[in-house]
C-alpha cells in the first residue's frame, strides 16, 4: 500500500480490517498516529451525529403496524364481498349475451346501435378485468410497451413510470391496447383505442368507484381511468411528455 | 378450489399462528435494534424531527410487509436503509421542494468556539454536499463499510472512499480542528 492510498485510507476508513492496511498501520509511529487521528475525528464526527431518538418511536412504529395489520384485515374481507359481487355481475352480463346468441342472426343488422361513449366503454372495462389486473405487475420493460404501441402509431420514450401490464385488448370490438402504469396512488388505466372505433368522445367521466378523461392524441384516442383520489391529470401530462405519436 | 385451500389451512391453522409470531418477533427485534440509527439518519438526511419520524414509520410498514422476502438477518440493516433511502427520495418526487435551505446552516466558523463545539459540527456536517453527506452519515451512523456503502448509493468502492475523505477533510479545514488535539481529548 503506497503512502497517499494509506493516508486517504487513514482519514476515510480508519478503521478497515485489511491485512495491507492494518500492516502499514503498525509499521511506524506515525503511521499509527495518522491512524488514531483518523479514528479520533471519526468519534468526535459521531459523536456529534449521535442526536437524541424520540423515546416512544418503537412504539410508534409498533402501534402503527398494528393498524396496518388491521387494515390489512378488513380489506381482505372487502375481497371476498367483492368476489360475490363479481360473480352476480358476470352473471348478470352473461345472461343477456346467451340470450343475444339463441335469437336469430336476421337482427344483426338492427344491432347496429348508436355508438357508445368511450367512457363508460372504458370503466366497464377496468370494472370487469380488475380481477385479472389488480395484482398484476409484469414490470414490463419500455420495448414491450412500444412493440405493441407502435401499432397505434406512438412511440414511449422514459418517464412512463413503472409499467405494471401492457397488452392488447378488445375495447367493445375494436382492438386496442391496455396498459395499467403506476400513478401518483394508485394504479391507473391507460386505454389506446384506434380512431376507427367508433365511440362518442367523453372528456370526463366516472362513475362510484372510478373516474377517468380521454383526449384524442395522434390518430388514437386515449383514455385514462384510475381511482377517485388519483390526480388523472398528472398521468395525461406523463404521456404527453413521455409519447411521442406519428401524424 | 378455495374451500379446499381452506379446509386445508384450517389443519395448519395453529402452524400459520406460530408463523405469525415468529414473523412478529423478528419485526420487534428489527424495529428495537435498528429504529435509533434509521432515525438518526433521517434526520440528518432531511432535518426535521417529524418528518424523520414518519420516513421510518414509513419505512417500518414496508418492512413489515416484505419481512418474508428477508432470508438474512445479517442483511438486514443494508435493505432497512436502502428502504428509508428509497421512502426519503420518493418524499422529494412527491414534493419538489427541499425542506432545508443548505445556506442556514453555512455558518460562518465562529471565532470563539471551542474546536469541540457540537452544535457547529453538527452544522458543519449539515452543511456538507449531499454527495459528501450522505456516504459519511451512512459510515458513522449505521456503521456501514465502504464497501456496503457502495452498494447502497451504487457508487465503486473508490469513489466512496474518495467521497468519505473529502468530507472529513472539507470538515476538518471547517472545523479548523487541530487533529492532534482532537487525539488527546477523545482517543
Amino acid at each position: 500500500m503506497d503512502d497517499i492510498l494509506f493516508r486517504h485510507t487513514a482519514i476515510a476508513t480508519p478503521n478497515d480490517k485489511s491485512e495491507e492496511f492494518l500492516e502499514r498501520a503498525m509499521s511506524s509511529d506515525s503511521s499509527k498516529k495518522l491512524v488514531d487521528d483518523g479514528k479520533a475525528f471519526d468519534k468526535l464526527l459521531k459523536d456529534s451525529l449521535k442526536v437524541d431518538v424520540p423515546d416512544d418511536l418503537a412504539d410508534k412504529i409498533m402501534l402503527e403496524q398494528s393498524f396496518a395489520l388491521e387494515r390489512d384485515k378488513n380489506i381482505s374481507a372487502r375481497w371476498h364481498i367483492a368476489i360475490a359481487a363479481s360473480v352476480a355481475f358476470v352473471i348478470g352480463l352473461s345472461i343477456p349475451l346467451i340470450q343475444k346468441t339463441v335469437t336469430p342472426p336476421v337482427e344483426v343488422a338492427a344491432v347496429e346501435q348508436a355508438p357508445e361513449s368511450i367512457g363508460n366503454v372504458a370503466l366497464e372495462m377496468v370494472k370487469n378485468e380488475y380481477f385479472l389486473t389488480a395484482k398484476a405487475n409484469e414490470n414490463a420493460s419500455l420495448q414491450a410497451v412500444n412493440a405493441k404501441l407502435a401499432v397505434y402509431g406512438g412511440q414511449a420514450k422514459e418517464g412512463l413510470g413503472e409499467i405494471m401490464f401492457v397488452n392488447y385488448c378488445s375495447f367493445k370490438g375494436t382492438s386496442a391496447l391496455h396498459m395499467i402504469l403506476k400513478g401518483e396512488k394508485g394504479r391507473v388505466t391507460v386505454f389506446v383505442v384506434p380512431e376507427k372505433g367508433k365511440f362518442t368522445p367523453a372528456a370526463e367521466f366516472s362513475n362510484e368507484h372510478l373516474k377517468g378523461m380521454s383526449e384524442k392524441m395522434g390518430k388514437a384516442n386515449i383514455v385514462i381511468v384510475g381511482e377517485p383520489d388519483e390526480p388523472l391529470e398528472m398521468m395525461q401530462e406523463k404521456l404527453h411528455d413521455s409519447i411521442k405519436w406519428d401524424i | 378450489m378455495n374451500f379446499f385451500k381452506s379446509k386445508r389451512n384450517k389443519s395448519s391453522a395453529s402452524s400459520v399462528i406460530k408463523d405469525m409470531n415468529r414473523k412478529q418477533k423478528r419485526y420487534e427485534s428489527l424495529v428495537n435494534v435498528y429504529s435509533a440509527d434509521l432515525y438518526r439518519y433521517a434526520l440528518w438526511v432531511c432535518r426535521d424531527s417529524e418528518v424523520a419520524q414518519d420516513l421510518v414509520q414509513e419505512t417500518c410498514l414496508r418492512a413489515w410487509k416484505s419481512i418474508d422476502s428477508l432470508l438474512d438477518d445479517k442483511s438486514a440493516k443494508a435493505w432497512l436503509f436502502t428502504i428509508l433511502r428509497r421512502e426519503n427520495a420518493r418524499r422529494f418526487e412527491r414534493k419538489q421542494l427541499s425542506l432545508v435551505d443548505i445556506d442556514d446552516y453555512e455558518v460562518a466558523a465562529e471565532e470563539d468556539t471551542s474546536p469541540y463545539d457540537k452544535e457547529l459540527i453538527q452544522q458543519k456536517i449539515a452543511a456538507l454536499p449531499a454527495d459528501y453527506k450522505e456516504p459519511l452519515l451512512l459510515q458513522l451512523i449505521a456503521g456501514f463499510t465502504a464497501e456496503e456503502i457502495a452498494v447502497q448509493l451504487d457508487l465503486n468502492k473508490n469513489t466512496v472512499l474518495t467521497r468519505l475523505f473529502r468530507a472529513k477533510n472539507l470538515l476538518k479545514t471547517n472545523l479548523k480542528v487541530e487533529i492532534n488535539n482532537t487525539g488527546e481529548a477523545h482517543g
